[in-house]
């Protein structure tokens, strides 16, 4: 079997020589998938990995722009369009002065099985520019984004392939992209995501992920029997995720204990309620203040410099800080308190080891790539949006989340539920996602 | 009828009268041509070298002219020759001595230097004059024996030889008189020499100081000398928008031949166009006066027995000279008499409509103020006319406004000397006592003088550009209270601040001083900054800046203000003697006698906000930039500003920083993350409670730290703010939409609401060129205003960037790279470091992509190591350092590599990454003083000598980091102004040619920074 993954990747390798961040993540995700095409003649017959790896469409265009000096400026402009077999191509522009094609085809590759995971009919891809935005002016910023997109315009469209935003891109950007996408095609389509509200935008993005975490959460405890109410949960962050998170926390009856930041967590014992919670909101939104003062409005609470607050016995973990959080010794402390839920909010929290610890003690443990797809989700919920013609509510959005989130999780049940019961999210969410683009692929046909 | 639209005095820019360009051609020099005899009668009878004097310092004049003599043509050419003449004086008819011969002579050979001739008969020398003077004697005279003459023709030739220039070109003002007759303009001329110099001494208390006065003195009026019709009118029409009036004869020369009739033709002529020009008809026949009359002129009777006094009369009252009368027309009498211009000001608040119009119909405001040389004001009022008014209520607005913005402007750019009865609101800058001003208090008078000279207070439609109103008290109080409490010995023995401060508290501040300190305190209405200002303070080579204490008082205006204010004054003293200052000068070498102290009292730039007071904008402006990005030059400059007091950027805090060239691009604003996380949290204002104010040796004892929540509703945020919108995840400029205040300053620096960095740029530029140096400034904006008043842009200071001075900043010329460990011509920072030992580099053997997430651990271990020692070191790795993506370089953030004082971004042949240069790091590379270099070695950019490195043992290694600890430091040279660096090698010994010190002063600050 191993030499069917190195044969693979040998051969990647001759192909794509020059692109070491995308061999990395083919490497990834062949290690993961590979065991399972191998068990299932059907993909295996069709080389549909080696089909995945290629991307649909890669271009590469001349973006010219005039700055604010008058000077002329040239930089390269990128759209991998990787994988449409399950809907338009979906995935981010990045603005950074590092953009290059390796990084973008790796980006596209992830965001295939990212997308076919939220099970919306967005397909993958990825694009951008070498283009830097940090200190340029916003005429500058717009002249770039007209020039990007008065090439990228003949590529892309609401049922061909609907970017968003990423590094160096965010609603200012995407602002100018739509307007000069509108003027060339005299059209006014749901071409982008992530724009602004009066005008195509969707709601609940800034919380999408933090309720969504919860949200995957709720749906685990289900299998369980179990539910959020009563329950005490342990989140560390204090951002957007961990504010939101602590948020639907609330509304769904649990009991948040702590939420920390990167000089140490705060832990109150009476829990962080809705009120507590606005002030924490306040604190880091409005003042960028540091968690500890939270107790100089709620002295009973403990603030522990330093240190993340697995040490806190509960019953639920919500991940939402940052990469490499959560290390194996957090992961026995968790368990020897009895914690019996771990669902990521950020991207990659727990350190491999930590995740190995969980699965051996078989606790509910949910990787960020499934529990934290609610802002990918709500991407999808914005084209969505458009095609209807109609905005949602707040309350119809969050709804739609909820489901979305549902059914990740139940294809991570589909394909991560081990022989003796147990659930692996891990492998379900890497195999379901491959699954759900390569049963396209084949019914397509090789095109 | 057509009116034409009133100057707008918020924005009317005086003309300025550059009264030291008045008076250019001076008679130093004269030489005069007779016999011996004469010469011999006029110096030990007349003594005219001693009676000139006399008479040049009776009236306050400067340069009284030395006499020489020669008797004969030859002899004053040879004379002339060696000795500069500038006037040549001679007698026409002594004996047989041929004086047309020698002026002819002289005149051959220096035709330049005019001749004036004297003589004993004036009637017989009419006939003799038209024959024989072809150009060759300017002028002559009659002698009757009255040294006064000499005056007059002194001063006539001078008014003569400076006419053109200074009447027409600069403004002032002129008397004509025509006039044949020898024997009367000899006799008149003196007379009114003597009036106009007396009207002069008159008008010079309009001067701010006695330099100021001086300078007045040269805009006196001059005389004009015509003796024909003809030539009468030729200076009318030349310099008629001039004159205070003509004084005429009547019956002179006109179309070649005498004309009994010709100074009424004159008369009819100046009538045709000018009703109310003054016109002084003399004549020796009284029956001219009822022709005179008719003609709507003036007359006077040469045979008066007070013709002297009727002349006097005549002048100051119809030349406008002396005081100033208002009259009611009606019942002709006088409602008020003013003697100076803020006088007037007062007198036009209370006279009655009628009276206001009758001298305006008469532009009698603009004739007084031109005798008095106040031409500026004068050109303002001549420049409108009655009609042009609405009514005469706003003719009354109109004068009142006009003079305070007129008293406004004389006094910038001008030192004032403080009077504890003249000072009023329209000062800016004065100072008590003779002493010295201390540096910050030089350097705000160098500011105001040279706002001035550039015309930049009112450059900016809206804005209003100057120093704020201040009174420095000069360092002669500070040495008078001292002397009289003989404190000098205190201070140097007491090692205990509070016990100095207690001491100088404890003293009163002589009484002359408190007087003068309440006349500023009844004028005042802001709150105060008390500042130091030693001597040795911001001088070139030691800069004093922040050693000595500034105190912020609000101004609770009553009783208690005055005893504040003088403890205030007394704490800034006493620090001249605290621990710190004491220690400074030590290190600097002066004594503690040397420390004299100026205190600056400045009216702080801000407004009121709840119970605070603050400014909308403080900042502070390098033209220098060591630290350039993207397309900025170090020598754009480069400016750091904030919300609140300045104390927030001067202590470190966080603030906004952006290129004066470049305004758009900040790269703090340059994603809604950045935006939030880079920008001010906090500023600082004055807590106005009285109460919060005490006397301590902590001069923040009464500044309050506001938090933007705080200060939600505070108007000022509406013009710095800028909101932070969730759901669109977008900054929203402007404060218009609910969200996260984010201080942005995106109104002023993207959308031109207040041209600041059109002003800095300026100011930048200037600065550098005043001071031959690269400067850094300190300013305060005032954007919060009633309607209709212009924002106010306060300049607080100016100094030499220091680090820019010290020469041994610059890399050898001739240094060899192969002396080098590392030399780039891309880097950040400026500085010369001789301290650092430690040199850490990532190896470039065992570098991998993948691994760089344990390099940062790695570096994060080895960077402890340093803090816990207090030690820095020199970094040097591949990729961007501080990058989020691992895959480009080694994502550290800055507490892992806090001790690094250099830090050096290395490309490698097969990891080439386009290089972050710092700017992951930004404000903490700035706020340390980091260096930072950017190196691609294989790309022949920069170079690195690993070899070098790696034949050195170290003192510690891993898989990923090397770590060497040299034995001596390493020297490392930043050129911050060319963005070269080079880190040489161990042992390595720069040698310079230090220049001497005055020839360093000298230098221009290098090509492409002026």
């Amino acid at each position: 079997m191993k030499s069917n993954i190195e044969a693979f990747l040998d051969l990647v390798k001759e192909r794509n020589g020059q692109e070491p961040e995308f061999l990395q993540a083919v490497q990834e995700v062949a290690e993961t998938v590979i065991p399972y095409i191998v068990e299932h003649d059907i993909y295996y017959g069709r080389n549909i990995l080696l089909r995945m790896v290629e991307p649909e469409r890669a271009l590469t265009f001349r973006v010219c722009w005039v700055d604010d000096s008058g000077e002329i400026q040239v930089n390269r402009g990128y759209r991998i369009q990787m994988n449409s077999a399950i809907g338009p191509f979906k995935g981010g522009l990045r603005f950074h002065p590092t953009v290059n094609m390796s990084i973008l085809k790796f980006l596209a590759f992830e965001q295939v099985f990212k997308n076919a995971l939220t099970t919306l009919p967005m397909g993958g891809g990825k694009g951008g520019s070498d283009f830097d935005p940090k200190g340029k002016s916003d005429d500058e910023i717009m002249r770039f984004c007209h020039s990007f997109m008065s090439e990228l315009f003949r590529h892309i469209g609401p049922n061909t392939d609907v970017p968003a935003g990423d590094i160096g891109v965010g609603a200012r950007e995407i602002g100018f992209l739509f307007g000069m996408y509108k003027k060339l095609r005299n059209e006014f389509t749901g071409v982008l995501t992530g724009k602004g509200l009066s005008w195509g935008g969707s709601l609940i993005r800034p919380e999408a992920t933090g309720y969504g975490t919860v949200y995957f959460a709720e749906s685990m405890l289900k299998t369980k029997g179990e539910d959020l109410n009563g329950k005490d949960v342990v989140i560390s962050g204090s951002g957007n995720v961990a504010q939101y998170a602590a948020e639907k926390c609330l509304q769904l009856g649990a009991k948040v204990l702590t939420l920390s930041d990167s000089s140490g967590y705060i832990y109150d014992s009476e829990g962080i309620d809705a009120d507590k919670l606005a002030y924490v909101m306040n604190l880091k939104n409005v003042k960028r203040g540091r968690i500890s003062e939270y107790l100089e409005n709620y002295p009973h609470a403990k603030f522990v410099k330093g240190k993340t607050p697995w040490e806190v016995k509960c019953d639920i973990a919500l991940p939402c800080a940052t990469q490499n959080e959560l290390h194996e010794a957090d992961a026995k402390i968790l368990l020897k308190n009895g914690c019996i839920c771990v669902s990521e909010g950020a991207n990659m929290p727990s350190t491999i080891d930590a995740v190995h610890a969980f699965q051996k003690a078989k606790i509910l443990y949910a990787p960020g790539k499934a529990s934290n797809a609610g802002g990918v989700a709500t991407s999808g919920l914005e084209m969505t949006q458009n095609s209807l013609r109609f905005n949602w509510t707040r309350d119809e959005v969050d709804l739609k989340l909820k489901s979305i989130m549902s059914n990740i999780h139940d294809s991570c049940i589909e394909f991560g539920t081990e022989e003796d019961g147990y659930i692996n999210y891990v492998k379900g969410a890497n195999i379901a996602g491959f699954v759900k683009v390569a049963d396209a692929m084949l019914a397509q046909g090789i095109v | 009828m057509h009116k034409n639209r009133l100057p707008d005095l918020r924005n009317y820019e005086f003309e300025e009268v550059a009264f030291g360009e008045l008076m250019q051609n001076r008679i130093n020099k004269v030489l005069i041509v007779c016999s011996n005899y004469d010469f011999y009668m006029l110096e030990e009878d007349g003594r005219i070298d001693e009676r000139i004097f006399n008479e040049y310092t009776d009236l306050n004049l400067r340069y009284p002219p030395n006499f020489v003599h020669a008797n004969s043509a030859k002899r004053a050419i040879k004379l002339m020759a060696e000795v500069k003449i500038d006037l040549v004086i001679t007698w026409l008819d002594i004996g047989n001595y041929n004086a047309f011969e020698t002026s002819k002579e002289i005149k051959g050979a220096f035709p330049e230097v005019p001749i004036a001739a004297l003589s004993f008969y004036s009637s017989e020398l009419r006939s003799k004059l038209e024959k024989s003077n072809k150009g060759i004697i300017d002028t002559v005279f009659h002698w009757n024996g009255n040294v006064d003459i000499f005056l007059a023709i002194i001063k006539l030739t001078e008014d003569r030889m400076n006419a053109k220039r200074d009447i027409n070109q600069i403004g002032v003002k002129a008397i004509l008189m025509v006039e044949d007759s020898l024997k009367f303009y000899s006799r008149y001329l003196p007379i009114i020499y003597k009036i106009l110099l007396k009207q002069t001494r008159a008008f010079m208390s309009e001067g701010l100081n006695e330099h100021r006065s001086m300078m007045l003195m040269r805009g006196r009026p001059k005389m004009l000398l015509a003796t024909t019709y003809e030539e009468g009118l030729e200076l009318f029409e030349k310099y008629k928008g001039n004159l205070l009036g003509v004084i005429s004869d009547v019956n002179y020369f006109k179309d070649g031949k005498r004309d009994p009739e010709a100074g009424f033709e004159f008369l009819k002529y100046v009538r045709s166009s000018q009703r109310y020009f003054p016109f002084l008809i003399q004549s020796s026949d009284n029956n001219n006066e009822e022709k005179t009359h008719e003609l709507k002129g003036k007359f006077l009777y040469k045979h008066s027995e007070t013709l002297g006094t009727d002349l006097k009369n005549y002048i100051n009252k119809y030349f406008s000279f002396g005081d100033f009368e208002f009259w009611d027309p009606e019942q002709m009498k006088v409602l008020a008499v003013v003697k100076n211009l803020s006088e007037l000001q007062k007198a036009l608040k209370t006279v009655s409509k009628a009276s206001i119009a009758y001298h305006a119909k008469r532009s009698e405001y603009s004739k007084w103020l031109k005798s008095r040389a106040l031409f500026p004001l004068a050109n303002l009022f001549s420049n409108v006319e009655y009609d042009d008014f609405d009514d005469l209520e706003q003719i009354r607005e109109f004068l009142i406004k006009a003079i305070r913005a007129y008293s406004i402007y004389r006094s910038k750019g001008v030192i004032v000397k403080f009077d504890k009865e003249k000072y009023d609101e329209y000062l800016g800058f004065a100072r008590i006592g003779d002493g010295s001003l201390g540096g910050k208090g030089r350097g705000l008078a160098f500011i105001d003088s040279f706002l001035k000279r550039h015309k930049l207070f009112r450059k900016y439609e809206d804005v209003y550009i100057s120093i704020p109103r201040t009174v420095v008290i000069s360092t002669e109080v500070f040495d008078e209270f001292i002397e009289r409490y003989d404190l000098i010995r205190f201070a140097a023995n007491s090692n205990s601040d509070e016990e100095i401060l207690n001491k100088f508290i404890s003293k009163p501040l002589p009484q002359w001083v408190l007087e003068d300190i309440q006349a500023f305190l009844n004028i005042v209405k802001r709150p105060i900054a008390v500042r130091s200002s030693s001597v040795l303070e911001d001088s070139h080579f030691q800069p004093f800046a922040g050693v000595f204490a500034t105190y912020m008082i609000p101004n609770t205006n009553d009783s208690q203000m005055l005893e504040t204010l003088s403890n205030a004054i007394k704490s800034v003293m006493a620090s001249a003697f605290f621990q710190a200052s004491k220690a400074y000068l030590k290190a600097t070498s002066h004594t503690i006698e040397e420390d004299k102290m100026a205190v600056i009292l400045q009216e702080l730039t801000g407004k009121q906000y709840d119970d605070i007071y603050y400014p909308n904008i403080s900042g502070v402006a390098r033209s220098i930039n060591f630290y350039p990005i993207g397309n900025e030059k170090p020598n754009e400059g480069i400016a750091n500003i904030a919300l609140g007091l300045g104390e927030i950027i001067v202590g470190g805090g966080r603030s906004l920083r952006f290129s004066p060239y470049h305004p758009k691009k900040v790269l703090q604003l340059s994603s809604p993350d950045s935006t939030q996380r880079d920008t001010q949290q906090y500023f600082y204002g004055l807590d106005l409670d009285p109460k919060s104010y005490k006397v301590s040796i902590n001069e923040g004892v009464n500044k309050k730290k506001v938090t933007l929540r705080q200060a939600k509703n505070h108007p000022s945020l509406k013009f710095v703010a800028s909101t932070y919108d969730l759901q669109n995840n977008i900054i929203r400029p402007g404060v218009l939409h609910d969200g996260i205040r984010v201080v942005t300053f995106d109104n002023v620096l993207k959308y031109g609401s207040f041209p600041l960095p059109e002003i800095l740029k300026d100011l930048l530029h200037v600065g550098q060129r005043e001071m031959r140096n690269p400067i850094e400034i300190e300013f305060a904006v005032n954007l919060d205003v009633p309607k209709g008043q212009p924002r106010i842009f306060s300049f607080l200071q100016i100094r030499p960037i220091v680090e820019s001075v010290v020469t041994n900043n610059e890399l050898p010329e001739d240094f060899n790279v192969d002396d080098t460990i590392i030399y780039t011509e891309s880097a950040l920072g400026n500085g010369t470091y001789d301290y650092i030992k430690n040199f850490v580099y990532v190896k470039p053997e065992t570098f991998n992509p993948a691994n760089t997430r344990e390099i940062a651990y790695a570096v994060e271990n080895i960077n402890k190591k340093f803090t816990d020692k207090d030690e820095q070191y020199i970094l040097v790795g591949p990729g961007r350092w501080g990058s989020s993506d691992p895959w480009l370089g080694i994502p550290v953030i800055w507490p892992q590599i806090s001790s690094a004082k250099i830090i050096v971004e290395a490309g490698l042949n097969d990891f080439r990454i386009d290089p972050s240069q710092g700017t992951h790091f930004f404000q903490n590379l700035t706020s340390f003083k980091v260096g930072y270099f950017t190196i691609n070695p294989f790309m022949n950019d920069g170079s690195f000598d690993l070899d070098y490195l790696n034949k050195q043992e170290a003192c510690y290694e891993d898989e990923y980091l090397r770590h060497i600890c040299f034995k001596d430091p390493l020297t490392i040279i930043i050129e911050g102004k060319s963005n070269k660096a080079a880190i040489f090698k161990s042992g390595f010994k720069i040698t310079r040619h230090l220049e001497s010190l005055e020839n360093s002063i000298d230098d221009l600050p290098p090509e492409g920074f002026m």
